[in-house]
Protein backbone atom coordinates (compact mmCIF):
# COMPACT_ATOMS: atom_id res chain seq x y z
CA UNK A 1 0.00 0.00 0.00
CA UNK A 2 1.66 3.28 -0.73
CA UNK A 3 1.47 6.50 0.86
CA UNK A 4 -1.60 7.94 -0.72
CA UNK A 5 -3.45 4.91 -0.16
CA UNK A 6 -2.47 5.13 3.40
CA UNK A 7 -3.55 8.76 3.98
CA UNK A 8 -6.88 8.03 2.40
CA UNK A 9 -7.42 5.03 4.58
CA UNK A 10 -6.73 6.95 7.48
CA UNK A 11 -8.93 9.59 6.38
CA UNK A 12 -11.55 7.89 6.38
CA UNK A 13 -11.13 5.81 9.20
CA UNK A 14 -11.44 9.06 10.98
CA UNK A 15 -14.76 10.04 9.37
CA UNK A 16 -16.43 6.79 10.45
CA UNK A 17 -14.20 5.55 13.11
CA UNK A 18 -15.70 2.71 14.51
CA UNK A 19 -17.84 0.96 12.86
CA UNK A 20 -15.07 -0.08 9.76
CA UNK A 21 -11.98 0.26 12.15
CA UNK A 22 -13.73 -2.66 14.36
CA UNK A 23 -14.18 -4.49 10.93
CA UNK A 24 -10.97 -4.24 9.48
CA UNK A 25 -10.17 -6.00 12.70
CA UNK A 26 -12.29 -8.63 12.06
CA UNK A 27 -14.61 -7.27 15.09
CA UNK A 28 -18.01 -8.15 13.43
CA UNK A 29 -19.96 -8.96 16.11
CA UNK A 30 -18.84 -5.79 18.06
CA UNK A 31 -20.20 -3.63 15.43
CA UNK A 32 -23.24 -5.95 14.97
CA UNK A 33 -23.98 -5.86 18.76
CA UNK A 34 -23.60 -1.93 18.65
CA UNK A 35 -27.12 -1.60 16.64
CA UNK A 36 -30.07 -0.64 18.73
CA UNK A 37 -32.67 -3.37 19.39
CA UNK A 38 -35.91 -2.52 18.82
CA UNK A 39 -38.96 -3.23 20.74
CA UNK A 40 -42.15 -4.19 18.82
CA UNK A 41 -44.67 -1.35 18.25
CA UNK A 42 -47.09 -0.89 21.48
CA UNK A 43 -50.33 -1.95 19.90
CA UNK A 44 -48.79 -5.33 18.27
CA UNK A 45 -49.90 -7.97 21.29
CA UNK A 46 -53.39 -6.17 22.09
CA UNK A 47 -54.05 -6.03 18.21
CA UNK A 48 -53.04 -9.81 18.30
CA UNK A 49 -55.07 -10.78 21.67
CA UNK A 50 -58.41 -8.68 20.35
CA UNK A 51 -58.12 -10.06 16.90
CA UNK A 52 -57.83 -14.03 19.17
CA UNK A 53 -61.02 -12.09 21.50
CA UNK A 54 -62.73 -11.82 18.05
CA UNK A 55 -62.12 -15.33 17.12
CA UNK A 56 -63.28 -16.63 20.17
CA UNK A 57 -66.34 -14.76 19.59
CA UNK A 58 -67.31 -16.04 16.43
CA UNK A 59 -66.23 -19.78 17.46
CA UNK A 60 -68.70 -19.74 20.77
CA UNK A 61 -71.90 -19.04 19.13
CA UNK A 62 -71.35 -21.94 16.69
CA UNK A 63 -69.41 -24.64 19.10
CA UNK A 64 -72.83 -24.47 21.40
CA UNK A 65 -75.57 -24.56 18.57
CA UNK A 66 -76.50 -27.28 19.31
CA UNK A 67 -78.06 -27.12 23.01
CA UNK A 68 -74.91 -25.34 24.42
CA UNK A 69 -72.90 -28.65 23.96
CA UNK A 70 -70.26 -27.56 22.19
CA UNK A 71 -69.73 -31.52 20.65
CA UNK A 72 -71.14 -32.36 17.38
CA UNK A 73 -74.86 -32.77 17.19
CA UNK A 74 -76.65 -36.36 17.00
CA UNK A 75 -77.59 -34.33 13.45
CA UNK A 76 -74.23 -33.78 12.39
CA UNK A 77 -73.03 -37.22 12.83
CA UNK A 78 -76.26 -38.59 10.97
CA UNK A 79 -75.87 -36.76 8.25
CA UNK A 80 -71.82 -37.72 8.11
CA UNK A 81 -73.21 -41.71 8.22
CA UNK A 82 -75.36 -41.00 5.83
CA UNK A 83 -73.72 -39.38 3.43
CA UNK A 84 -70.46 -41.78 4.03
CA UNK A 85 -73.05 -44.83 2.86
CA UNK A 86 -74.93 -43.58 0.28
CA UNK A 87 -71.21 -42.01 -1.64
CA UNK A 88 -69.80 -45.77 -0.93
CA UNK A 89 -72.51 -47.73 -1.35
CA UNK A 90 -75.07 -46.38 -3.46
CA UNK A 91 -73.13 -43.36 -5.32
CA UNK A 92 -70.56 -45.60 -6.04
CA UNK A 93 -71.44 -49.13 -7.46
CA UNK A 94 -74.72 -47.00 -9.36
CA UNK A 95 -72.20 -44.76 -11.69
CA UNK A 96 -69.75 -47.68 -11.99
CA UNK A 97 -70.88 -48.10 -15.78
CA UNK A 98 -69.96 -44.84 -15.88
CA UNK A 99 -66.71 -44.82 -13.97
CA UNK A 100 -65.79 -48.03 -16.66
CA UNK A 101 -65.85 -45.98 -19.32
CA UNK A 102 -64.19 -42.79 -17.50
CA UNK A 103 -61.38 -45.26 -16.65
CA UNK A 104 -60.88 -46.53 -20.02
CA UNK A 105 -60.26 -42.80 -21.03
CA UNK A 106 -57.24 -42.38 -18.69
CA UNK A 107 -55.94 -46.16 -19.62
CA UNK A 108 -56.16 -44.82 -23.43
CA UNK A 109 -54.22 -41.48 -22.20
CA UNK A 110 -51.85 -43.90 -19.99
CA UNK A 111 -51.06 -46.51 -22.72
CA UNK A 112 -50.43 -43.40 -25.36
CA UNK A 113 -47.97 -41.97 -22.98
CA UNK A 114 -45.86 -45.19 -22.15
CA UNK A 115 -45.98 -46.37 -26.10
CA UNK A 116 -42.87 -44.59 -27.14
CA UNK A 117 -42.24 -44.39 -30.45
CA UNK A 118 -45.10 -44.82 -32.38
CA UNK A 119 -47.22 -42.57 -34.30
CA UNK A 120 -49.68 -40.88 -32.74
CA UNK A 121 -52.54 -42.70 -35.05
CA UNK A 122 -50.77 -45.74 -33.27
CA UNK A 123 -51.41 -44.58 -29.72
CA UNK A 124 -54.23 -44.06 -29.97
CA UNK A 125 -55.41 -47.45 -31.47
CA UNK A 126 -52.93 -49.08 -29.00
CA UNK A 127 -54.57 -46.82 -26.21
CA UNK A 128 -58.18 -47.70 -27.19
CA UNK A 129 -57.28 -51.67 -27.44
CA UNK A 130 -55.77 -51.06 -23.66
CA UNK A 131 -59.17 -50.05 -22.75
CA UNK A 132 -60.77 -53.86 -22.10
CA UNK A 133 -57.45 -55.11 -20.87
CA UNK A 134 -58.87 -55.05 -17.21
CA UNK A 135 -57.69 -51.46 -16.09
CA UNK A 136 -60.49 -49.33 -16.53
CA UNK A 137 -62.17 -50.80 -13.64
CA UNK A 138 -59.01 -49.78 -11.55
CA UNK A 139 -59.19 -46.83 -12.90
CA UNK A 140 -62.44 -46.00 -12.12
CA UNK A 141 -62.67 -47.41 -8.69
CA UNK A 142 -59.84 -44.86 -7.85
CA UNK A 143 -61.27 -42.17 -9.52
CA UNK A 144 -64.72 -42.55 -8.33
CA UNK A 145 -63.75 -43.40 -4.89
CA UNK A 146 -61.66 -40.43 -4.62
CA UNK A 147 -64.60 -38.49 -5.46
CA UNK A 148 -66.66 -40.60 -2.91
CA UNK A 149 -63.69 -39.65 -0.29
CA UNK A 150 -63.80 -36.02 -1.13
CA UNK A 151 -67.78 -36.27 -0.66
CA UNK A 152 -67.33 -37.28 2.64
CA UNK A 153 -64.34 -34.96 3.48
CA UNK A 154 -66.89 -32.03 2.83
CA UNK A 155 -69.68 -33.69 4.56
CA UNK A 156 -68.31 -33.79 7.35
CA UNK A 157 -66.67 -30.24 6.70
CA UNK A 158 -70.42 -29.27 6.72
CA UNK A 159 -71.85 -31.25 9.61
CA UNK A 160 -68.70 -29.22 11.44
CA UNK A 161 -67.26 -32.44 12.45
CA UNK A 162 -63.59 -32.17 13.48
CA UNK A 163 -61.95 -35.29 11.06
CA UNK A 164 -59.81 -36.30 14.29
CA UNK A 165 -62.49 -36.61 16.11
CA UNK A 166 -64.33 -39.13 14.75
CA UNK A 167 -60.73 -41.22 15.66
CA UNK A 168 -61.01 -39.39 19.20
CA UNK A 169 -64.50 -39.82 20.00
CA UNK A 170 -65.14 -36.48 19.80
CA UNK A 171 -62.95 -35.51 22.98
CA UNK A 172 -63.22 -31.63 21.87
CA UNK B 1 -39.46 -20.67 34.45
CA UNK B 2 -39.49 -23.99 32.31
CA UNK B 3 -42.62 -25.24 35.00
CA UNK B 4 -44.08 -21.79 34.72
CA UNK B 5 -43.99 -21.44 30.99
CA UNK B 6 -45.46 -25.42 30.57
CA UNK B 7 -48.25 -24.38 32.77
CA UNK B 8 -49.07 -21.61 31.14
CA UNK B 9 -48.92 -23.50 27.76
CA UNK B 10 -51.22 -26.50 29.05
CA UNK B 11 -54.05 -23.63 30.32
CA UNK B 12 -53.60 -21.86 26.59
CA UNK B 13 -53.81 -25.21 25.00
CA UNK B 14 -56.77 -25.42 27.29
CA UNK B 15 -58.86 -22.54 25.75
CA UNK B 16 -57.14 -19.54 28.06
CA UNK B 17 -56.12 -16.70 25.92
CA UNK B 18 -54.86 -14.74 29.02
CA UNK B 19 -52.19 -17.63 29.01
CA UNK B 20 -51.73 -17.54 25.73
CA UNK B 21 -51.02 -13.45 25.90
CA UNK B 22 -48.47 -14.32 28.77
CA UNK B 23 -46.88 -16.55 27.01
CA UNK B 24 -46.42 -14.93 23.70
CA UNK B 25 -45.81 -11.48 25.55
CA UNK B 26 -41.40 -11.51 25.89
CA UNK B 27 -41.31 -12.99 21.68
CA UNK B 28 -43.03 -10.48 20.38
CA UNK B 29 -40.29 -7.93 20.33
CA UNK B 30 -37.84 -10.32 19.10
CA UNK B 31 -40.38 -11.56 16.45
CA UNK B 32 -40.57 -8.45 15.01
CA UNK B 33 -36.93 -7.50 15.02
CA UNK B 34 -36.46 -10.84 12.50
CA UNK B 35 -39.55 -10.16 10.99
CA UNK B 36 -37.70 -6.31 10.16
CA UNK B 37 -34.64 -8.00 9.38
CA UNK B 38 -35.80 -10.41 7.11
CA UNK B 39 -38.40 -8.01 5.55
CA UNK B 40 -37.06 -4.55 5.75
CA UNK B 41 -40.66 -3.21 5.98
CA UNK B 42 -41.82 -1.98 9.54
CA UNK B 43 -45.35 -2.30 8.12
CA UNK B 44 -45.13 -5.96 6.91
CA UNK B 45 -43.02 -6.70 9.89
CA UNK B 46 -45.93 -6.05 11.55
CA UNK B 47 -48.38 -8.04 9.64
CA UNK B 48 -45.81 -11.12 9.77
CA UNK B 49 -45.76 -11.48 13.64
CA UNK B 50 -49.42 -10.50 13.97
CA UNK B 51 -50.37 -13.59 11.49
CA UNK B 52 -48.07 -15.78 12.78
CA UNK B 53 -48.91 -15.28 16.79
CA UNK B 54 -52.39 -15.81 15.62
CA UNK B 55 -51.18 -19.14 13.56
CA UNK B 56 -49.46 -20.42 16.55
CA UNK B 57 -52.26 -19.30 18.66
CA UNK B 58 -54.67 -21.37 16.14
CA UNK B 59 -52.38 -24.70 16.31
CA UNK B 60 -51.50 -24.36 19.38
CA UNK B 61 -53.66 -28.02 19.90
CA UNK B 62 -51.35 -29.07 17.88
CA UNK B 63 -47.97 -28.21 20.24
CA UNK B 64 -46.58 -31.68 21.61
CA UNK B 65 -44.13 -29.96 23.96
CA UNK B 66 -41.34 -31.79 22.09
CA UNK B 67 -39.70 -28.27 21.88
CA UNK B 68 -39.52 -25.27 23.68
CA UNK B 69 -42.52 -22.89 23.33
CA UNK B 70 -40.44 -20.07 22.01
CA UNK B 71 -38.94 -22.34 19.86
CA UNK B 72 -41.92 -23.56 18.12
CA UNK B 73 -43.40 -19.87 17.88
CA UNK B 74 -39.90 -18.36 16.33
CA UNK B 75 -40.18 -21.11 14.00
CA UNK B 76 -43.97 -20.05 13.27
CA UNK B 77 -42.43 -16.47 12.39
CA UNK B 78 -39.87 -17.59 10.84
CA UNK B 79 -41.67 -19.62 8.29
CA UNK B 80 -44.03 -16.41 7.82
CA UNK B 81 -41.48 -14.25 7.12
CA UNK B 82 -40.00 -16.93 4.28
CA UNK B 83 -43.61 -17.17 3.00
CA UNK B 84 -43.64 -13.35 2.69
CA UNK B 85 -40.26 -12.85 1.40
CA UNK B 86 -40.68 -15.11 -1.22
CA UNK B 87 -44.29 -13.95 -2.36
CA UNK B 88 -42.64 -10.82 -2.56
CA UNK B 89 -39.77 -11.71 -4.90
CA UNK B 90 -37.50 -8.97 -4.30
CA UNK B 91 -34.69 -7.52 -2.03
CA UNK B 92 -35.53 -5.15 0.41
CA UNK B 93 -34.05 -1.94 -1.08
CA UNK B 94 -34.87 0.57 1.70
CA UNK B 95 -32.96 1.10 4.92
CA UNK B 96 -35.16 3.90 5.83
CA UNK B 97 -37.18 1.73 8.44
CA UNK B 98 -34.52 0.36 10.52
CA UNK B 99 -33.24 3.62 11.38
CA UNK B 100 -32.80 4.57 15.01
CA UNK B 101 -34.76 7.33 14.34
CA UNK B 102 -37.58 4.76 14.97
CA UNK B 103 -36.18 2.90 17.81
CA UNK B 104 -39.03 2.52 20.67
CA UNK B 105 -38.35 3.45 23.86
CA UNK B 106 -34.79 2.69 24.86
CA UNK B 107 -33.86 -0.83 23.92
CA UNK B 108 -37.19 -2.06 24.43
CA UNK B 109 -37.32 -2.83 27.73
CA UNK B 110 -34.87 -6.05 27.56
CA UNK B 111 -32.13 -4.44 29.30
CA UNK B 112 -29.57 -3.57 27.02
CA UNK B 113 -30.09 0.20 26.99
CA UNK B 114 -28.78 0.83 23.71
CA UNK B 115 -31.36 3.92 22.73
CA UNK B 116 -29.93 6.92 23.33
CA UNK B 117 -32.90 9.18 22.59
CA UNK B 118 -31.76 10.83 25.87
CA UNK B 119 -27.90 11.12 25.36
CA UNK B 120 -28.61 12.59 22.13
CA UNK B 121 -29.96 15.55 23.78
CA UNK B 122 -26.39 15.77 25.12
CA UNK B 123 -24.43 15.20 23.13
CA UNK B 124 -25.92 15.95 19.31
CA UNK B 125 -22.41 15.79 17.36
CA UNK B 126 -21.86 12.24 19.01
CA UNK B 127 -25.22 11.28 18.29
CA UNK B 128 -25.21 11.94 14.59
CA UNK B 129 -22.13 10.00 14.45
CA UNK B 130 -23.18 7.21 15.89
CA UNK B 131 -25.94 7.35 13.88
CA UNK B 132 -24.19 7.51 10.38
CA UNK B 133 -22.30 4.30 11.63
CA UNK B 134 -25.45 3.04 12.26
CA UNK B 135 -26.70 3.68 8.97
CA UNK B 136 -23.82 1.79 7.82
CA UNK B 137 -23.77 -1.20 9.52
CA UNK B 138 -27.41 -1.53 8.75
CA UNK B 139 -26.83 -0.78 4.81
CA UNK B 140 -24.12 -3.14 5.23
CA UNK B 141 -26.21 -5.83 6.51
CA UNK B 142 -29.22 -5.32 4.53
CA UNK B 143 -26.70 -6.33 1.38
CA UNK B 144 -25.97 -9.60 2.72
CA UNK B 145 -28.31 -12.48 1.18
CA UNK B 146 -31.31 -13.61 3.77
CA UNK B 147 -29.95 -16.84 5.09
CA UNK B 148 -26.36 -14.39 5.88
CA UNK B 149 -28.61 -11.64 7.65
CA UNK B 150 -30.96 -13.95 9.57
CA UNK B 151 -28.10 -15.66 10.97
CA UNK B 152 -25.94 -12.82 12.04
CA UNK B 153 -28.80 -10.69 13.65
CA UNK B 154 -29.94 -13.61 15.46
CA UNK B 155 -26.57 -14.68 16.82
CA UNK B 156 -25.17 -10.87 17.21
CA UNK B 157 -28.18 -8.91 17.87
CA UNK B 158 -30.55 -11.38 19.31
CA UNK B 159 -28.19 -13.49 21.61
CA UNK B 160 -28.98 -16.39 20.86
CA UNK B 161 -26.97 -19.49 21.20
CA UNK B 162 -25.86 -21.90 17.99
CA UNK B 163 -28.12 -24.33 19.06
CA UNK B 164 -31.32 -22.29 19.41
CA UNK B 165 -30.58 -20.90 15.80
CA UNK B 166 -30.27 -24.36 14.56
CA UNK B 167 -33.55 -25.30 16.43
CA UNK B 168 -35.83 -22.29 15.01
CA UNK B 169 -34.19 -22.07 11.76
CA UNK B 170 -33.98 -26.06 10.96
CA UNK B 171 -30.58 -25.80 9.66
CA UNK B 172 -28.03 -28.45 11.08
CA UNK B 173 -25.60 -27.04 13.78
CA UNK B 174 -23.12 -27.59 11.53
CA UNK B 175 -24.90 -25.51 8.81
CA UNK B 176 -25.31 -22.71 11.08
CA UNK B 177 -21.46 -22.47 12.08
CA UNK B 178 -20.54 -22.84 8.05
CA UNK B 179 -23.47 -19.75 7.73
CA UNK B 180 -21.59 -18.09 10.51
CA UNK B 181 -18.50 -17.85 9.35
CA UNK B 182 -19.32 -16.85 6.12
CA UNK B 183 -21.69 -14.02 6.73
CA UNK B 184 -19.10 -12.28 8.64
CA UNK B 185 -17.02 -12.66 5.64
CA UNK B 186 -19.86 -11.29 3.83
CA UNK B 187 -20.40 -8.56 6.22
CA UNK B 188 -17.23 -7.63 6.43
CA UNK B 189 -16.98 -7.05 2.52
CA UNK B 190 -20.65 -4.63 2.54
CA UNK B 191 -18.80 -2.97 5.22
CA UNK B 192 -15.83 -2.40 2.88
CA UNK B 193 -18.15 -1.91 -0.41
CA UNK B 194 -19.98 0.64 1.71
CA UNK B 195 -16.36 2.28 2.50
CA UNK B 196 -15.53 2.58 -0.95
CA UNK B 197 -19.01 3.99 -2.30
CA UNK B 198 -18.71 6.47 0.80
CA UNK B 199 -15.66 7.54 -0.08
CA UNK B 200 -16.50 7.85 -4.02
CA UNK B 201 -19.65 10.06 -3.00
CA UNK B 202 -17.18 12.12 -0.59
CA UNK B 203 -14.87 12.76 -3.17
CA UNK B 204 -17.58 13.40 -5.87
Amino acid sequence: MNGHDERERREHASLRPRAETAADDGDIGRVLRALPRRSAPPGLHDALMARIAQERAQQRPRATRAGGDPRPSRWGWTAAVGVFVYGWFVFVPLTLPLSGRLGGLFAAVWAACVNAGHTVAEKVHMGISAVPTGLEPLAGAVVWGGLGLAVTAMALKAARLPSIAIWRGVER
Amino acid sequence: MRGEEAALVRAARAGDDEAFGRLVRPCVAPSFRLALRMLADETEAEDAVQEALYKAWRSLPRFRGGAKFTTWLYRIVYSECVDRARRRRREPVSVASLSDTDVHGGGGGDGTGRGDSAKAFADPAAHVLRSEQRQIVEDALLRLSEPYRVVLTLFYIEDWSLKDIADVLQWPLGTVKTRLHRARHAMRKALSQTHIEGKRGFDG
